[in-house]
């Protein structure tokens, strides 16, 4: 239904674009180009871009997003539906079938309308076509028009669904009905647009214009006989019969196309007023007769869609074939693409015989040879799950599965991310793409999997779920997430549902980077109420509604759809092992999805009992994946709530499925003696049990099973005998259980009260229900410092530092390595949260305050020193590498995993380094030792009261200056993740959002996350010390500062939406008065600026600053008691309570384990650092008693902005800064600092920094203006980057300048700016306008005081004709002649275009325009004799040959000879007018 | 349900002057003219009038806020003059080109019913 609708619909507007073109064109250029479409260039065999690219960059519930292939294939999508069946083309017999069929061109009447109405608000671009057609002779006059469409809409719509099925005038129809909707949304994009827009439409939607583009434009660059050659030469290469029938087809379409065209307008514009009909039918018949001249005209378009297409644009088109491509790839059974199925198009008829209706057929009807060689497409493949046989199904099932995986893993491996670059040319599988259509918007792969589920036989069963598996990235999904937990670092898991961003809006000036949304809400999910009153229910729910949620996200879709039941059902039964695996991993994976999707699970009854069941029911003693899997199940499940975690550990589930942990009580020998196999399995059981507890002990649960456990434990935390372990080749395993035996206990130091701490603090928690009162004690503490500075004997033991130290290296394999350094990181992580809970609370002990240091504090220390952990200067000079240097060189090995290894254990070293440091300073007290520990290490001790830190400080900055590097380089990993505008192309969970390489869900991004941190807890360090020195700086240290100042920075890019906490940090540190002092410095350095700040000022930015940016960007969204549409009101009340926030953050912490993407704002856009000055306040205006610091924050991010820009001047490296943004953000941002009024330039220093940004931000222009050369200028495009909506935007800008302003010189140049040349047409034009009509022309600067160099604003001289004419509009009407006098960069700009359009040497076509502005002008002067300084000047404008100077340039006018030609030049223009001819006289008297 | 009443669209409030004259702290010559209950209509003709005004260098209006019946008119002008006397000048101005307008098309009022 919803297909068809889609279907219909887009091939509807196909014929709109295309057809009004054919109709105004000769014959000739028909044949031609039906001759290169037709496939003389096999274009034909290239899949086709609709109307409506794949898919569309909104939300999904828009519908389906391409029509079939049927209308996408026929290029000429109304030749073949007109044709009389004399189609002699063989491939297109089914396309006609297709578009023929009546019956489903019934149906959709109903919805028709509204879906179009929906599209329309999309992108209105496409739509602006068919004012055009109104437009393009300039008699129509469409504001008119458009008045009173506008009036008679409501008609229009009524009559289009009575004559719906009158086929003829249907098209032409719906065509007009666009024409409406069209006009209306451009309503405020002034129709001068139209040129630019039509051909925008075409540039950016349909490759067939394109590639008509493309021959019309060599077209046009051939001369007649170049022409009439390359006619002869395509005439002698075809048959004679075949010229004959397309020359015909091409009459009959004109003939007919005239016929409707007429008869369809006139009909609709019955509707209308009776002048109105005729004027739009004269005005057809006007386009039809013109031929000639069209053609050129169509030239002209033409050039201006190759310039007009952005990049963006063609990124995208080179996405939509790439995914429509994937359509006719065909794959062998075990899932590889077969390329040589013979695309050629004699064998494509054949080919023809195999299409998706059939799929099923084809193996009865071959039973020789190898039916499946000939491989399957996806479409096929899912037809033949609905097979009769249950052979074909599953084998079906099995395809889909293999395929689904390769795509994934190639996805994941391909990290060139170049597939979209290379397009389709090279026959490279784009598996991206491939992935984005298998899931993407067409439903039926969730449906088809949906009902094989339900099949009775076993095989299909057990093959669909493992699709299901496939579908939902279990494997990469739990590949990563297993890794991450690794680290130990991440506390929560990230939702896995797909999602996007919302749309900006004004309020946040447009700036990007919104708040994620769920594609598909959560209520629509798992409509609870609906599933218990089922009986009700019924009538309301339909297959359509699951539908449209499978299309938004496939795992919610089988959610709904109502799978879980299903897997209970099938679980009860008895499943096979492999089949139960599969349908565990299932659960998990939906689990993962999203908490609504935790939520369901929960719900479902028995679900989780018969998980249970089955767990506890099999041998006790075996393990097997399903059990593993089982307990993964209840630790995902236990994480997304606290409550739910409780409910496991009263309801018994958590001792049931870990009383693996309470058997291993046993000796070493023991764990020996089991097979290798089986201690695999064993291990893997085991760390999931243990993380299982660590959740439980995160909450605060279970936290006195330690004493029982700790026996068990006991043997994995100690050093195990490695030789042993190597000789059964079972190191991993056993390692892997000693780091999760450690992350539970650091898990258990969270619990620790502190050191110091007298009070019973525990009184407080009891209060708090949730809450449990349990505790770790400190006595459990001891011993295990021990068991873990054993791990860091690095000296002692002879098997680790063969391993970790270089010295001492062998060639080691990298597993083993890895693994250990696992374990060490562990360690660490466990020593550091113990000295974390030493420190004490309070915070008002200074250095030397602290009254005892307990022993295991400087124990750890020494242990530090003596086993070379790390370097210090004076103890290590015969033997050189330490274990930092070591992990430092790992970080470097291609393996992902060690080198993440490596990051984390640098990671929990220096923390630890840190805090003993900290620690032993507070203390300040002798440190006692044992006597043992003095012998070996003489000046440990000095070194310890030295500090730690200290006496390592060269080794630090070199640590820091690699890993600098190593961060800026990654900076732009994490913007990959928002291509088109969502966390990826396709509706999976995690991995499957299919962005390139992963996108987020990459341990690409995840090391570089691991190398942020350690970059910020460097940079903590060495910052905060080269803040607090203060002045007297050398430049080098400076420059040195200012790097790392860059650096952190850009960290803020790489933060994901897990740890805002990192974000906090680094806006810490950027943000203390300090640091900006270093700003202001920097500042300094790069211009001549003459305020000083006073320590208050710096102060107050820093506070404002902070909570400014916190607020914006790491505030959570409060979800579920506000309603979708209560966002805006949120966020705004939010603004300016800060505290409230954190307390959000706070609780949210307790309860959930589960970290969102949606509601809250990170990863970051690359320009968020813009967002205090492009804030927009509206409370002033309104004067709401709402006291707020807007003013004041834009103050503070005006001078953090410029202070950020002046040190990115100094910055060496080419890495990421703030100079990568690109220039019109910056731009853009200045502009909104005065929408909403200009108290901002009242403030003297304000003013200052506001205008040193403007200039520095002209510069920038100038560069890129440079780089770009000046053919392809227009690179600022606002309405196409920022906003739709951008000319709205800017009158209002020009409103408040032209209303308030007092003429103010920065904000004229700020509105100036918009003139420039590189400002795309459409905002051009518009804020043009909207100064002319309010008379503000006149206030603008001098074209010497607008930012950037003059001739951005005078070259290239300009061509669009929207421009000129509005140029010549203001000149009449008078909004220029102030301009004059006051040299406002108006004039300036009216003069140079115009003279150059009216006397400069143009190819013939441009004359009928020319001639017109010219007359235009002169009849102005005729009647008023005032204009004629400006007429003087006009004729007597030379074109400087340099900018600098322009002020005397215009003085220096023109004399003699060509003063003369001018004259000619207008008197040719006056085209016989006496009067006219008259005036020029009269010039002529006054010049001379 | 919020909208203030109609008649606050036209009904100057007691107690406030139907125009307010603020003279501009930081420009010399400049000024804001606030003008209670008035829109567009009123704040458009004036402002092109003041246009016309050779010594003006700056004139513009703005409603602050939709719901908010009254318009801000600011005006700069040379030395040669002042805000108010331009602002009384084009408000003189106005009133006799409409008074004038007024009294033509009266006329061909009567003229065209006397010829019926």
């Amino acid at each position: 239904m919803k297909k068809s609708n889609g279907d219909n619909s887009s091939s509807g507007r196909k014929k709109t674009t295309f057809g009004p073109q054919l109709s105004e064109d000769d014959v000739a250029s028909i044949v031609m180009g039906g001759i290169v479409e037709k496939g003389v260039n096999q274009t034909v065999s290239q899949p086709q871009v609709t109307v409506l690219p794949f898919p569309v960059a909104r939300h999904r519930s828009h519908g389906p997003h391409w029509a079939p292939r049927a209308s996408n294939l026929s290029t000429h999508g109304k030749e073949v539906e007109e044709d009389d069946g004399e189609d002699t083309d063989l491939t297109n017999f089914d396309l006609v079938a297709a578009d023929a069929n009546p019956i489903k061109r019934k149906q959709k009447k109903g919805l028709d309308f509204r879906r179009w109405k929906e599209l329309a608000n999309g992108d209105d671009s496409v739509l602006l076509h068919n004012k055009k057609e109104h437009k393009s002779d300039g008699n129509a006059k469409p504001r008119e028009v458009e008045k009173e469409l506008n009036s008679t809409k409501s008609e229009v719509v009524k009559s289009h669904e009575h004559k719906i099925g009158n086929v003829g005038v249907d098209d032409i129809q719906s065509n007009i009905g666009n024409g409406i909707q069209s006009t209306i949304k451009s309503k405020n994009t002034s129709s001068h647009s139209l040129h630019v827009a039509a051909g925008m439409e075409q540039g950016s939607t349909s490759i067939e214009s394109e590639i008509d583009a493309e021959n019309r434009a060599r077209l046009e660059k051939m001369s007649t006989d170049e022409i009439a050659e390359a006619q002869d030469e395509i005439m002698k290469k075809m048959n004679p019969a075949l010229i004959k029938i397309l020359q015909k087809r091409g009459q009959n379409k004109m003939k007919k196309k005239n016929s409707i065209d007429s008869a369809a307008i006139g009909s609709i514009s019955e509707a209308f007023s009776e002048n109105n009909k005729k004027e739009s039918i004269s005005d057809n018949a006007h386009s039809t007769t013109i031929t000639s001249q069209k053609h050129t005209q169509k030239g002209l378009e033409n050039k201006d869609v190759a310039e007009v297409k952005s990049a963006a644009t063609s990124l995208w088109d080179a996405w939509s074939t790439n995914v429509e491509a994937a359509r006719d790839l065909r794959f062998s059974l075990d899932g590889d693409v077969i390329n040589n199925y013979g695309q050629a198009p004699g064998n494509s008829s054949a080919m023809g015989t195999y299409s998706v209706e059939n799929a099923s057929e084809r193996d009865f009807l071959r039973t020789e040879g190898d039916p499946g060689a000939l491989g399957y497409t996806i479409k096929e493949a899912l037809a033949l799950t609905r097979s009769v046989v249950p052979g074909q199904r599953s084998l079906a099932l099995h395809l889909l599965a293999s395929v689904l995986y390769k795509a994934q893993d190639n996805i994941i491996k391909n990290q060139a991310r170049s597939t979209l670059k290379v397009g389709n040319q090279n026959k490279i599988v784009d598996w991206e793409a491939l992935w984005a259509f298998a899931l993407g918007p067409e439903p039926e792969l969730a449906l088809s999997l949906r009902m094989c589920l339900d099949d009775n036989h076993n095989s299909v069963v057990i093959a669909c779920a493992r699709v299901i598996q496939c579908v939902l990235s279990y494997d990469f999904n739990e590949l990563l997430f297993d890794i991450s937990e690794k680290t130990g670092i991440f506390e929560k898991d990230v939702c896995t549902a797909p999602i996007f961003r919302s749309r900006p809006n004004i309020d946040v000036g447009f700036l990007h980077g919104g708040f994620w949304k769920y594609n598909t809400k959560p209520s629509n999910i798992f409509p609870f109420d609906k599933i218990i009153k089922d009986d009700d229910a019924e009538n309301e729910h339909t297959i359509k509604d699951d539908m449209v949620v499978a299309t938004q996200d496939i795992a919610a879709g089988l959610v709904r759809m109502g799978i879980l039941p299903r897997i209970r059902y099938l679980l009860e039964s008895d499943p096979s092992a492999a089949l139960e695996e599969c349908l565990i991993s299932i659960l998990v994976a939906i689990a993962r999805h999203s908490p609504t999707c935790a939520d369901a699970i929960m719900k479902c009854e028995r679900l989780i009992s018969v998980v249970v069941d089955r767990f506890t029911r099999k041998d006790q003693i075996g393990v097997d994946y399903s059990k593993i899997k089982s307990v993964i199940l209840m630790k995902v499940l236990a994480r997304s709530e606290r409550k739910r975690c409780m409910e496991f550990v009263n309801g018994g589930i958590f001792q049931k499925l870990t009383w693996h942990l309470y058997r291993c009580a046993f000796s070493v020998d023991h764990w020996m003696n089991i097979e290798t196999e089986k201690f695999k399995l064993l291990s893997a059981l085991l760390v999931e049990q243990l993380r299982f507890w660590k959740v439980c002990i995160q909450y605060g649960y279970c936290i006195s099973y330690f004493s029982d456990l700790f026996p068990a434990l006991y043997i994995w935390l100690d050093i195990p005998s490695f030789e042993k372990l190597i000789a059964k080749n079972i190191i991993q395993e056993f390692t892997a259980i000693t780091k999760e035996s450690y992350l539970v206990l650091k898990a258990l130091t969270r619990t620790l009260p502190n050191f110091y701490s007298h009070s019973e603090k525990v009184d407080q928690s009891i209060d708090d229900p949730m809450t449990d009162a349990e505790t770790w004690r400190w006595t459990h503490v001891g011993p295990m410092i021990d068991l873990a500075l054993k791990w860091l004997s690095l000296e002692n033991d002879p098997y680790l530092s063969s391993l970790l130290l270089l010295s001492g290296r062998m060639n080691n394999e990298g597993l083993t390595l890895t693994s250990v350094l696992w374990v060490i990181s562990t360690v660490l992580q466990f020593l550091f949260g113990v000295l974390k809970s030493v420190i004490p609370e309070d915070n008002s002990i200074v250095s030397g305050n602290l009254p005892w240091l307990p022993e295991f504090i400087p124990k750890i220390g020494l242990h530090i020193i003596k086993n070379r952990i790390l370097s210090f200067d004076r103890s290590d000079t015969n033997h050189a590498g330490s274990f930092l240097e070591f992990l430092h060189q790992c970080r470097h090995q291609s393996d992902k995993e060690t080198s993440l290894a490596s990051v984390c254990c640098l990671n929990g070293l220096l923390e630890t380094v840190i805090t003993v440091n900290k620690l032993i300073k507070l203390a300040k007290t002798d440190i006692t030792m044992s006597p043992n520990d003095h012998q070996s290490v003489e000046s440990a001790d000095k070194i310890l009261t030295d500090g730690l830190l200290k006496c390592s400080i060269s080794e630090m900055t070199t640590l820091l200056e690699t890993f600098m590097k190593l961060t800026s380089l990654s900076g732009q990993l994490m913007q990959s993740v928002e291509m088109f505008g969502r966390g990826g192309p396709a509706p999976g969970v995690g991995v499957g959002w299919g962005a390139a390489a992963g996108g987020f869900w990459s341990l690409n991004i995840l090391v570089a996350q691991m190398d942020a941190r350690l970059v910020l807890q460097l940079l903590e360090i060495f910052l905060v010390e080269s803040a607090k020195e203060k002045e007297n700086h050398t430049d080098d240290e400076m420059n040195m500062t200012m790097e790392r100042l860059n650096c952190a920075f850009s960290l803020c890019l790489l933060v994901g939406p897990m740890d805002g906490f990192i974000m906090e940090k680094v806006l810490d540190i950027l943000l203390q008065p300090e640091i900006l002092m270093y700003l202001d410095f920097g500042i300094r350095r790069s211009l001549t600026f003459g305020w000083r700040y006073t320590e208050e000022e710096y102060l107050m930015f820093s506070e404002n600053l902070m909570s400014h940016f916190k607020d914006r960007w790491l505030h959570v969204k409060k979800s579920k008691s506000k309603t979708r549409d209560g966002q805006h009101g949120t966020s705004k009340k939010s603004k300016f309570s800060l505290n409230t926030i954190q307390e959000d953050v706070d609780t949210s912490a307790h309860t959930s384990l589960l970290t969102e993407w949606a509601h809250q704002r990170l990863p970051l856009p690359a320009h968020w650092f813009l967002s205090p000055i492009s804030t927009i306040d509206y409370t002033k205006l309104v004067n709401l008693p709402v006291k707020s610091n807007v003013l004041e924050v834009h103050k503070s991010g005006l001078f953090f902005i410029l202070g950020l820009e002046a040190i990115s001047n100094h910055v060496s490296s080419n890495a990421y800064s703030i100079q990568n943004v690109p220039v019109i953000w910056k731009l853009h941002a200045l502009s909104v600092t005065l929408f909403a009024g200009m108290d901002i330039l009242e403030d003297e220093k304000t003013r200052d920094i506001y205008s040193n940004l403007q200039e520095f931000y002209g510069q920038i222009l100038d560069k890129k203006l440079l780089e770009v050369g000046c053919n392809s200028s227009d690179f600022l495009k606002f309405d196409k980057e920022i906003h739709d909506s951008y000319s709205t935007f800017v009158e209002t800008l020009v409103e408040n300048f032209a209303g308030a302003s007092y003429g103010d010189l920065l904000f004229g140049r700020q509105i100036s700016m918009y003139l420039h040349r590189c400002v795309g047409a459409p905002v051009r034009l518009a804020v043009w306008n909207a100064l002319s009509n309010i008379r503000a022309l006149e206030l603008l600067p001098p074209l010497d005081k607008c930012l950037a160099r003059e001739e951005g604003y005078l070259e290239p001289p300009e061509d669009d004709e929207m421009i000129l004419e509005a140029y010549v509009k203001s000149w009449v009407a008078g909004s220029l002649d102030r301009s004059l006098t006051r040299k406002s960069v108006a004039f300036t700009l009216a003069v140079h275009h115009l003279s150059h359009f009216i006397f400069g040497n143009h190819s013939g076509d441009k004359n009928s325009s020319r001639n017109k502005l010219a007359k235009s002008i002169l009849r102005d002067y005729s009647r008023k004799s005032d204009h004629e300084v400006m007429m003087v000047k006009l004729i007597q404008y030379e074109k400087p040959a340099k900018y600098e100077k322009l002020e005397q340039a215009a003085d220096a006018s023109l004399q003699g000879m060509e003063i003369a030609r001018r004259l000619t030049v207008l008197r040719e223009a006056c085209e016989g007018n006496s009067t006219l001819l008259g005036v020029v006289e009269k010039l002529k008297k006054v010049i001379s | 349900m919020n909208a203030p009443d109609r008649y606050e669209r036209f009904v100057v409030p007691e107690g406030t002057k139907k125009v307010s004259y603020e003279r501009d702290t930081k420009i010399i010559n400049a000024a804001s003219f606030t003008i209670e209950r008035e829109d567009h209509t009123v704040g458009n003709i004036v402002r092109m009038q003041l246009h016309r005004d050779g010594n003006v260098l700056f004139a513009g209006y703005k409603l602050p806020h939709p719901l908010q019946y009254k318009i801000i008119v600011r005006v700069h002008t040379t030395s040669q003059s002042s805000p108010m006397q331009a602002y009384n000048l084009a408000i003189n101005d106005l009133d006799k080109e409409l008074d004038h307008l007024k009294s033509v098309f009266e006329a061909e009022v009567a003229k065209v019913s006397g010829e019926y």
